[in-house]
């Protein structure tokens, strides 16, 4: 059990040290330059000498596999290394946005884990019916759209239309007089059309996932016997069958949960929510290699972690693992 | 003990209670009053070393720095924290009286020693404009708290436009001892309107200056609340629903009527110093031919992508660059007319000759000829003139693909390391310049000139060279006039490049909100003067504080529950 655990904790280390480096050379090889953030909207007119002094300042001005060196060194500290465009701590930028994503995020996960789960065991028991072909063609249709075009739909109706949900951000910056309840309420208003672009968008998977597993356990015998016990349907369906079908779709929850802390780059743009995915397409744009490499390290660790996470729980889930 | 009935029926009215009075006190907390304006980018602390754009960050800096001077609406610089000025005769020396009763937004009062101290800390610390507009200036001399002696090492004919109306003044109690200005968060300065709260990633709050020294302009709102909304539809859709009273982006024409249609909402129009341009590689065969630059020029008909793309918002490009309406020219040479079988004339007196007829021309050699433009992909209007200038090109026989790429990828080949002796990789590029470039007319040296740090073409050519030279012997700003229109007609015969068109730019805003807006020409109504006026009582109110911590909230009662309702079915099972 202790080289088991051994071998998986050097192979986590390998993991990380390789997506380390490829952070931080892959923007790096991206065409462009971060000097245009770094030097002002003047660039231009600098001498030769001032841009040059600027890169020294920023480390820039050595060998790749030097500024890497550092980086590690830096790494090893726990500094993250300060960022070109925002001029902050990376590590504190990262920590402005993170809870807003993963609020939004982990949301949307939930919910649309939820709606897979009873929408595909519905389908299953369904087969061949109606309404298992029409639920299917309705969430691959879903599926299928563009995310901005769902968001913009959303925005239009909801939105300007109706009026019904705030349009922008994460709350409302001008509201006073209220409390830390009015201040929940306001919040929770503004994460419903986010939530809900991302629930139509990503419901399919675990749908199709469900579905599936479900046609499965519902030819096992002990479906039938419990149908033979005289069981009402619903009783077989989610408590038998059910139970036991989930399994695959704990896997796509996990898989997906390391990457809810990446946050979704479309969605938070349109609603302009503050969130991980607007920050790492903003960093892009301007190159800002040390907020990128601070961005995709917090990605892989979370990936990692909900991994390492996903292999304690499976067993609990499922204790013919245990015994095996 | 509760059944479990009742204990589910319980748990249901708390919640529900706890919602409807949530709803309830979301709906009694008020929204406070102010200006809303939305940014379509960050900047940062909006502080002179980390604002990011030259709009809109740097309009946002100079409502919270103010200059010695300022741009008046016809962009004409006038005195402002300076109450009378003169220049000596040889024009080196100038001497600026303040206004007394200047203060800082922490209260301090501002000295000519605050003025000597950014101008020399600039010049130390290169960012933005800053540096560059100090160079010139040979020493400053403050004899007293209220004037400031500024000594030139030569004429500098545009010396009240740069630096004096464009190099904000920083508190020396704040920046003094500080090496690395990037990192400087605070953001307290002594202009109209002071930097109340910026949450990154949100949203930024204004609030009016209590203290403002001017005597007639003082800031006409007492607060501005700025989110932070980087798609376009995103914010022209809240404007419409009342969510915003202003938009920093520039509306697109095909949105024009339909905004100015919307009740309540007003869209002002007005030319703009930016201009978007068909640059040429003029180092790489045969773009290096005069001739062949012609022939591309006279495939283009500007006045119809004027009519097509900008739906005949803008101005058609001048073939010598300068826009008619820049203060500096009173006439520059007019669009020139797409003349196709002119174009193909050009092209066979070169060698370029369709030898096996099948549609598309060779080179003099006999080989196959093709020809790339590059443009931006986020920029729709961009990419769709590409287009429609390819299909002219193949028109008259030229081989013209079109490559649409992200907007840093075409900077990186049209202007590697934003630094024109690094070379370029590109045969024609959609490209544009800001406002600041018309508008300096010493900016049209770099721009034309062999050595020009903005010619990005390698344009080179000794007759436009020695036209451009003159430009940097004008000693007074009056002089400037018959060397800049001597320039666009000299340029026009060359074909640097192809000025396409000069937009007009149009902007949103609710007019019950705020009714102050100035169109500032070549530039837009987000400016300083948009929000000076008469004086409104101060005091801006503080939203609900520390949302900063509502996500974690949210999500650590959302997981207790979450783990209550494991724990209580283990129990039971």
């Amino acid at each position: 059990m202790r080289g088991r655990i051994g071998s998986q904790l050097v192979q986590y280390l390998a993991l990380i040290f390789l997506t380390i480096a490829l952070n931080f050379f892959l923007p790096r090889a991206m065409p462009g330059s971060p000097l245009a953030r770094l030097a002002g909207e003047d660039i231009a007119m600098m001498s030769p000498e001032m841009r040059q002094e600027i890169m020294v300042r920023h480390g820039l001005d050595r060998p790749v596999y030097v500024q890497f060196g550092l980086y590690l060194r830096q790494l090893a500290r726990g500094d993250l290394g300060h960022s070109f465009q925002r001029s902050a701590p990376v590590a504190s930028i990262i920590a402005e946005r993170l809870p807003w994503t993963l609020l939004l995020t982990t949301t949307a996960l939930a919910l649309q884990t939820a709606l897979g789960v009873a929408l595909g065991g519905w389908a299953a028991w369904r087969r061949g019916g109606s309404a298992d072909y029409g639920t299917m063609a309705l969430v691959m249709l879903c599926r299928s759209m563009p995310s901005f075009w769902i968001a913009m739909i959303l925005l239009a109706v909801f939105g300007a239309g109706l009026g019904w949900f705030p349009m922008f951000g994460a709350f409302k910056p001008w509201l006073v007089g209220g409390d830390t309840l009015a201040a929940i309420v306001d919040v929770l208003r503004h994460m419903v059309l986010p939530v809900t672009s991302m629930v139509v968008l990503g419901t399919a998977e675990t749908f199709m996932t469900m579905r599936y597993s479900m046609l499965d356990v519902l030819g096992e015998d002990y479906v039938r016997t419990a149908r033979a016990k005289g069981l009402r349907e619903a009783v077989v369906l989610y408590k038998h069958a059910g139970r036991n079908a989930l399994l695959p779709v704990a896997t796509v929850f996990m898989l997906s949960l390391g990457f809810a802390v990446s946050g979704a780059t479309v969605i938070e743009t349109v609603f302009a929510y503050p969130g991980m995915g607007r920050l790492m397409y903003e960093a892009v744009l301007g190159r800002d290699y040390p907020l990128l490499q601070g961005c995709f390290l917090v990605i892989t660790l979370a990936v990692i972690a909900a991994n390492i996470f996903a292999d304690l729980l499976y067993p609990l889930v499922d204790p013919r693992v245990r015994l095996t | 003990m509760l059944g479990r009935g009742r204990g589910r029926r319980l748990v249901g009215l708390v919640t529900s209670v706890i919602l409807l009075v949530g709803i309830g006190t979301a709906v009694l907390a008020a929204e406070a009053p102010g200006l809303r304006i939305g940014m379509h980018t960050e900047e940062g602390g909006i502080t002179p070393y980390s604002y990011v754009t030259g709009y809109p960050g740097l309009p946002m800096v100079r409502m919270i720095y103010d200059t010695l001077f300022i741009m008046n609406a016809d962009r004409t610089p006038i005195p402002w924290m300076v109450r009378e000025y003169s220049v000596s005769d040889d024009g080196l020396t100038w001497t600026l009286k303040l206004h007394e009763g200047i203060y800082f937004h922490d209260g301090v009062p501002l000295t000519s020693a605050d003025v000597a101290f950014s101008y020399t800390f600039m010049t130390q610390h290169g960012h933005g404009p800053w540096q560059r507009s100090l160079r010139g200036i040979k020493s400053v001399e403050t004899p007293d708290e209220h004037t400031v002696v500024i000594h030139l090492e030569r004429v500098l004919p545009l010396f009240l436009q740069v630096p004096l109306a464009e190099v904000v003044i920083i508190p020396a109690h704040i920046w003094q001892g500080v090496t690395e200005p990037a990192t400087i968060t605070n953001a307290t300065g002594s202009g109209p309107y002071r930097l109340a709260e910026y949450q990154p990633g949100h949203f930024y709050r204004l609030e009016a200056h209590p203290n403002y020294f001017h005597p007639e302009k003082r800031p006409s709102v007492a607060s501005i609340i700025v989110p932070i909304i980087p798609d376009a539809t995103t914010m022209f859709m809240a404007l419409k629903a009342g969510e915003i009273d202003m938009g920093t982006r520039d509306v697109p024409p095909e949105m024009v009527e339909e905004l100015a249609g919307t009740e309540g909402l007003t869209v002002v129009t007005g030319p703009s110093y930016v201009s978007t341009l068909l640059v040429i590689n003029n180092e790489r065969p045969p773009f290096n031919q005069v001739d062949f630059r012609r022939a591309l020029e006279l495939a283009v008909d500007a006045q119809y992508l004027v009519d097509i793309i900008r739906l005949g918002q803008a101005t058609a490009g001048s073939p010598g660059f300068v826009h008619p309406m820049a203060p500096w020219v009173q006439a520059v040479p007019g669009p020139v007319k797409q003349d196709l079988p002119g174009a193909s004339r050009l092209l066979e007196g070169l060698g370029f000759v369709d030898r096996n007829a099948d549609g598309r021309r060779e080179d003099p050699q006999g080989n196959s000829f093709r020809q790339t433009i590059i443009t931006s992909a986020e920029r729709p209007e961009r990419v769709r003139a590409a287009q429609i200038i390819a299909d002219w090109f193949k028109q008259v026989g030229l081989d013209t693909v079109v490559q649409a790429i992200e907007h840093t990828t075409v900077a990186a080949r049209v202007w590697p390391e934003f630094d024109v002796t690094k070379g370029r990789n590109f045969d024609l590029a959609v490209w544009g310049w800001s406002a600041g470039v018309q508008e300096n007319p010493l900016n049209l040296w770099e721009v034309l000139h062999t050595r020009g740090t903005l010619n990005v073409g390698a344009f080179s050519d000794p007759a436009v060279d020695a036209v451009a030279d003159r430009l940097r012997e004008v000693t007074a700003r009056d002089g400037f006039r018959p060397v800049v229109e001597e320039l666009a007609r000299t340029v026009a015969g060359k074909v640097p490049f192809l000025t396409l068109w000069y937009p007009d730019n149009a902007y949103a805003y609710r007019e019950e909100a705020h009714a102050g807006w100035v169109y500032v020409r070549g530039h837009g109504i987000l400016d300083k003067l948009s929000l000076l006026g008469p004086a409104v009582a101060p005091g801006g109110q503080g939203g609900l504080a520390g949302r900063g911590a509502l996500p974690w909230v949210i999500l650590a009662v959302v997981l207790a529950g979450a783990g209550v309702m494991v724990a209580r079915r283990k129990r039971r099972s």
